[in-house]
């Protein structure tokens, strides 16, 4: 730490995943498959779920208007007499689509980057530091508010942006734990192999950092998912009326004196889906990193 | 040996204003990439004709060349005077200082619940790890991380406005403690999130601290748990407590314009996102600006506390034996 | 023993870790006592529980684990008492330091301040615990008051023990339990800080308990040795007459398996096998498995510590049967010790000339240095910590870059690796090779072995066919003694031992002329040393390989090498034949060098010898 900079540099990579390590206490097998479920169900109803929905999404029925649960309608309909309870199953699909894009493509950026700025040494190294610390200077929720405001932006601008937002982010913690790895006597053997470094940086190092990208990624998965359905909250990024969680929880917000489920149900939607990310991520961590025998 | 943090000061405060430069560059790109949206939001879709259109570039300079523009902007910014508001035709400047107090009080109010609840918890848990206290801090705060403040707000209010009418739900209060009283589930929300990283992270560290070797070493000394856990192993914890402490001050002003929206509040969140719906940009402008500076202060403080909390940075480094 | 009341007794400790799912012991029925101004050794390798029973002496258990039996300080019973119990007796009664001085002080506080963080002295005004901390600082050998007003990463590594020491005396303790307390420093201040404790103990009448690894170390400094084996103790006895004659066949294993300073053998004795678990042992002799006078009653129960004449124990069964034997074995390997080959004026392998190594920051770690390791040659490279050994290492391999200087091949400069052209690279990389200090990390931890063995082999031999392949890393394993299955395993199911011997395989794969050991076997128990140093002049016997032997222990270099560089400060201070080196040392460093061997301190100092 000769030069003071690297303390104030590293410390916005010090996430709850990195410091957390030695105390990641060991889940309960309960809620591990609690959470697999409600993934496995969030997931299925990514893919089909207007066809499972009781009632059409968008069919309206303006004489009935907002009305509390019902035996027809489980949670009630909104002030358009949309059935709440369909139009959250067909929610799940941008609330699964847009976030696993963002997870994916931040880790393909962040494994690039960041194994290169670790294991590259001195100039790419400081190259790369110095891009992520723009990345890193704002908070990327007001970024994109703001440029997809601007722009007008669709959902797959806002999906763009994200990546190129939280990649800075986990680039730092990449390159981190590849700064761990780096000077391992069993990385220095492959140089003194005579490995070629791309060889070292994916088949060698990379399979010992994996246990953190992947629950990075998950981590991405479900900031992404709280990112884009705060946009939508905002009314950014999806066109009025679609079937989305965050998008229904501003517009049914002001039902919330005559159905208060048509307000709740997408926040819970919200909710659950992220915890469950984050639970799996976590599980999956501490198998991969046992299964090196650590 | 002092060279050596004045250096490290001055070096942060470079950078400091260099990432302004950049970001008040990029803000003002905006306006020149955005489509002609300027001329469109004042003269809506029937004005536009090509005198309107040339009375408009003119008034508002849009013929000048890129550098020039900016170098205008820049000048007045620095000056705190960001043109007027294209929506409501006052000056930003003024529109800014109206809103920003009920931004800046909830943003205290929730950073104060952050730290205030947080810290003790995160330590708890700590000193209990394993036990059912822990187990439920660490549940709760998977939750808290994964629950975003618009959707805890909506749920908050529903319990505790709506149903048991203990809070105003909208609305952000006349006098001083009517405001704090509009303000609370709205600040609540806001640290709900904040608050599970800071536990999160307050734990963790001091579970590691409290595995060292030198706290060990302190108790075979006879130095009490009590003591070893406050005057050791926090002060150690510190680093890492603290940066969560600015990251989550950043990550606030995300959330506030969101739980600002949530709960009908006239602050700087909501200033900003109605400026963006009305492409409004010299408010946008305004506001960004504004915001970046604060962020961007926060992290140079904390950047400072280091300096204060740990000795090694502040003379000089490591040495090996 | 002390006709003293005074003493720190611990009976039938037992310590167990529950994680809830499995229970394993790690401590089975440990009994010491040490009187005041008595100073005992627990001696023990990995995995012998001798850390564990240190700390259950003084209730700090880590968390997870648990202690059954007893401890009584003075006839009181502290084992089970509640915390405050134990808080009264800490640091007033008994104290503790520990191995690493770079993580056992607080890194935020000034070291004064530490010393005088104890409940007596925190309560006092200012001026008194400045003045105290200096005083203490004094006792521990620290004469500069300055020092109390440092940070403890403004100190050296023998300086912060230093500090420790003070520390923990702080309170006037009468018992002191030192854990493995000088492993971590060089060789010369090891000895200081022996010295130290000792003087400490005397002045103060003191009890002290010396955990170490070391028995020879043991042997010079205590009154009564205690031998830990798999969390058993399996013999006691005084320095010296436990040196002169062991009573139990693990402990004469481990006196034999020792490399001598002061001769090399045809072969070090080695303990087959490795160190079972105390569960795996616990109705049994813990040793029986690697005894070679194993026999139905030594696994027919568990042997009890049995006396044996006066002030010695053994829990060896079969002792009176087997003593004769036993007491020939030392005279049956000493007679066939070998004089050191002549070094020999062979072509050379490699020559390095003049080399530099500065670093960033003005740390010069080499100040030229010229090295010459010739074919079929064992040359070592002999320093402490500082003195540019790894560096020199690594700059020949390429990990580092040097400042100026050559290293040279017979028809390539190797000075910079990085701008040879890429075939003549590819050649060089199967010219030398290395073999790494750490066991536990030089191994990829997601490969198997096989994996990791066939990768190296295709660096020497392209690619092949998966039969050929297969074929190629079966004889590796061979070659380092480990059984073919191994192929299929990860680094984590091996021990340390058996990781060392697949790095060396895999430096063997390349079929290299010479290769570079930094420090291969100090991080290593001494029973697996042993074995890994005799594996060494095997391969050295069946391929004619070169080796450039990097140690900071005479012994092991003596044993190894023909030929030794002395390195101080980044400089060659003495070199020449191994044997004239170490038995008439001429440079000044070279003689502190030897001197601070324990085995060799009785010769200097006759205030340390102990009957």
């Amino acid at each position: 730490m000769a030069d003071l900079t690297g303390v104030a540099e590293l410390a916005p990579a010090a996430t709850a995943v990195e410091v957390e390590g030695p105390a990641r206490r060991r889940q309960r097998p309960i809620f591990v498959i609690l959470a697999a479920a409600v993934l496995a169900i969030v997931v299925v109803l990514a893919a089909i779920g207007p066809q499972l929905a009781p009632h059409d999404p968008s069919a309206q029925n303006v004489l009935l208007g907002t009305s509390g649960p019902s035996a027809a309608h489980p949670l009630g309909t909104d002030d358009l007499g949309r059935d709440i309870l369909s139009r959250v199953f067909a929610g799940a699909r941008s609330a699964v689509v847009g976030p696993l894009l963002i997870a994916l493509g931040a880790a393909v950026l962040s494994a690039t980057f960041g194994l290169a700025a670790g294991f590259r040494g001195r100039r790419t190294d400081s190259v790369i530091m110095r891009l992520t610390d723009v990345g890193l200077a704002l908070p990327p929720f007001l970024v994109i508010l703001v440029v997809a405001g601007i722009f007008n932006g669709g959902y797959l601008l806002a999906v763009a942006l994200l990546i190129a937002l939280f990649a800075p982010w986990d680039t730092r913690i990449v390159r981190g734990a590849t700064l761990e790895q780096a000077p391992r006597p069993y990385v220095e053997a492959t140089t003194v192999l005579g490995l070629s470094q791309r060889r070292t940086m994916w088949l060698h190092i990379l399979p010992n950092i994996l246990p953190l990208i992947v629950v990075t990624a998950c981590l991405d998965f479900a900031g992404g998912l709280v990112a884009l359905s705060g946009l939508s909250f905002l009314g950014i990024g999806v066109s009025p009326g679609a079937a989305d969680w965050g998008r229904m929880l501003a517009d049914n917000e002001p039902l919330i004196f005559s159905n208060p489920a048509a307000a709740i149900a997408p926040g819970v939607a919200i909710v659950l889906t992220a915890a469950a990310v984050s639970v799996v991520g976590d599980w999956a961590y501490e198998r991969l990193s046992g299964r090196q025998g650590r | 040996m002092s060279r050596n943090w004045t250096r490290y000061i001055a070096k942060r405060m470079t950078a400091l204003v260099c990432l302004v430069f950049v970001i008040s560059l990029g803000t003002y790109s905006l306006m020149a990439l955005a489509p002609g949206s300027l001329v469109d939001s004042l003269l809506g879709p029937r004005g536009r004709t090509p005198e309107a259109v040339a009375a408009v570039r003119q008034e508002y300079h849009l013929n000048d060349p890129f550098l020039v523009r900016y170098g205008e902007w820049l000048g007045g910014a620095v000056r705190f005077d960001f043109g007027n508001s294209v929506r409501t035709d006052e000056s930003v400047a003024s529109g800014i200082e109206q809103r920003a107090g009920v931004t800046v009080t909830l943003a205290l109010m929730a950073f104060a619940m952050v730290l205030l609840v947080g810290v003790p918890l995160g330590m708890l848990a700590a000193t209990r790890k394993g036990g059912a206290l822990d187990g439920g801090v660490v549940s709760l705060t998977t939750v808290g991380v994964s629950a975003p403040p618009f959707a805890s707000g909506v749920v908050l209010l529903y319990l505790f406005a709506v149903v048991l009418g203990w809070f105003p739900p909208f609305g952000a209060g006349q006098g001083f403690l009517d405001r704090l009283w509009h303000l609370t589930l709205p600040a609540v929300a806001l640290a709900l999130t904040a608050a599970a990283i800071v536990v999160r992270v307050t734990r963790s560290t001091l579970i590691r601290e409290l595995s060292q070797d030198y706290v060990v070493f302190a108790r075979a000394r006879g130095i009490s748990r009590r003591e070893v856990l406050t005057r050791y192993a926090l002060r150690n914890a510190l680093v890492p407590i603290v940066t969560v402490s600015g990251l989550v001050l950043g990550y606030m002003v995300g959330g506030a314009v969101l739980v600002e929206i949530a709960f009908s509040l006239p602050g700087l969140g909501s200033f900003l996102v109605d400026s963006i719906q009305y492409k409004d940009l010299p408010a946008v402008q305004g506001v960004v600006i504004v915001i970046a500076v604060f962020i961007l202060l926060v992290n140079f403080l904390t950047d400072l506390l280091y300096v204060v909390i740990d000795p090694r940075i502040r003379l000089g480094g490591e040495v090996d034996g | 023993m002390s006709a003293d009341a005074s003493n720190l007794s611990v009976t039938g400790l037992r310590v167990c870790a529950d994680d809830g799912r499995e229970r394993r012991t790690l401590v089975a029925g440990v009994d010491f006592t040490v009187g005041a101004g008595e100073s005992i050794a627990i001696v023990g390798e990995s995995g012998s529980g001798k850390s564990l029973s240190a700390r259950a002496a003084i209730g700090l258990l880590p968390s997870g684990l648990h202690a059954t039996g007893s401890v009584r300080l003075d006839g009181r019973e502290l084992l089970g008492q509640p915390e405050s119990a134990w808080s009264k007796v800490r640091g007033s009664e008994l104290a503790l330091v520990l191995q690493d001085p770079f993580t056992t002080l607080n890194p935020l506080a000034k070291c004064g301040r530490q010393i005088t963080d104890g409940p007596v002295l925190r309560r006092a005004s200012r001026a008194h615990r400045r003045e105290e901390a200096v005083r203490r600082l004094a006792e521990v050998g620290i004469a500069d008051p300055a020092v109390a007003d440092r940070y403890p990463f403004q100190l050296s590594g023998g300086m912060r023990q230093r500090v420790a020491l003070a520390a923990a005396l702080a309170g006037d303790p009468r018992f002191l339990i030192a854990d493995e307390f000088s492993t971590a420093l060089d060789v010369t201040t090891q000895r200081e800080i022996l010295l130290l404790l000792q003087r400490v103990q005397a002045a103060r009448g003191m009890g002290l308990v010396i955990i170490t690894h070391d028995l020879r170390m043991a042997f010079a400094i205590c009154d009564r040795v205690y031998v830990l084996y798999a969390g058993s103790v399996l013999e006691v006895g005084g320095g010296a007459s436990i040196e002169a004659e062991p009573l139990h066949p693990y402990t004469l294993g481990l006196l034999l398996s020792e490399p001598d300073v002061a001769r090399r053998r045809v072969k070090l004795e080695e303990l087959a096998g490795s160190v079972p678990s105390a569960d795996g042992v616990a109705d049994q002799c813990a040793f029986a498995a690697r005894c070679r006078w194993r026999q139905p009653t030594c696994v027919a129960g568990k042997p009890p510590l049995v006396a044996h004449g006066e002030a010695r124990a053994t829990a060896c069964v079969r002792i009176g049967e087997i003593r004769g034997e036993m007491a020939e074995r030392p005279a049956a390997i000493s007679l066939a010790a070998v004089p050191a080959p002549a070094a020999s004026d062979a072509p050379r392998l490699l020559t390095v000339t003049g080399l530099v190594k500065q670093f960033h920051g003005g740390v010069r770690a080499l100040a030229g240095v010229d090295v010459a390791v010739g074919i079929n040659e064992s040359v070592g490279i002999v320093g402490e910590s500082g003195s540019g050994k790894t560096t020199l290492a690594r700059c020949i391999v390429g990990l580092e870059r040097p400042t100026s200087g050559t290293i040279a091949t017979d028809d390539v400069d190797l000075s910079d690796w990085r701008a040879l052209d890429a075939d003549v690279a590819r050649t060089m990389r199967r010219t030398i090779q290395y073999v790494f200090q750490d066991p536990y990390s030089s191994l990829n931890p997601t490969r198997t072995i096989g994996a990791i063995l066939r990768e190296a082999v295709a660096v020497g031999a392209g690619r092949q066919s998966r039969a050929d392949g297969a074929r190629r890393v079966g004889e590796l394993l061979e070659l380092v003694r480990l059984p073919a299955s191994y192929a299929s395993r990860k680094p984590a199911a091996l021990s340390g031992g058996e990781r060392q011997r697949v790095a060396i395989a895999r430096s063997l794969a390349v079929e290299p002329q010479l290769i570079i050991c930094d420090e291969p076997v100090s991080a290593l128990d001494v029973s697996v040393q042993a074995q890994l140093l005799n594996l060494f002049a095997d391969i050295q016997q069946a391929t004619g390989v070169s080796y450039l032997f990097i140690s900071h222990d005479l012994a092991v270099v003596r044993q190894v090498t023909e030929r030794v560089y002395v390195l101080y400060k980044g400089a060659v201070v003495e070199q020449g034949a191994t044997e004239q080196v170490l038995d008439h040392p001429q440079h000044p460093y070279t003689q502190q060098l030897v001197a601070s061997i324990p085995g060799m301190w009785a010769v200097e100092d006759d205030a340390l010898s102990h009957t």
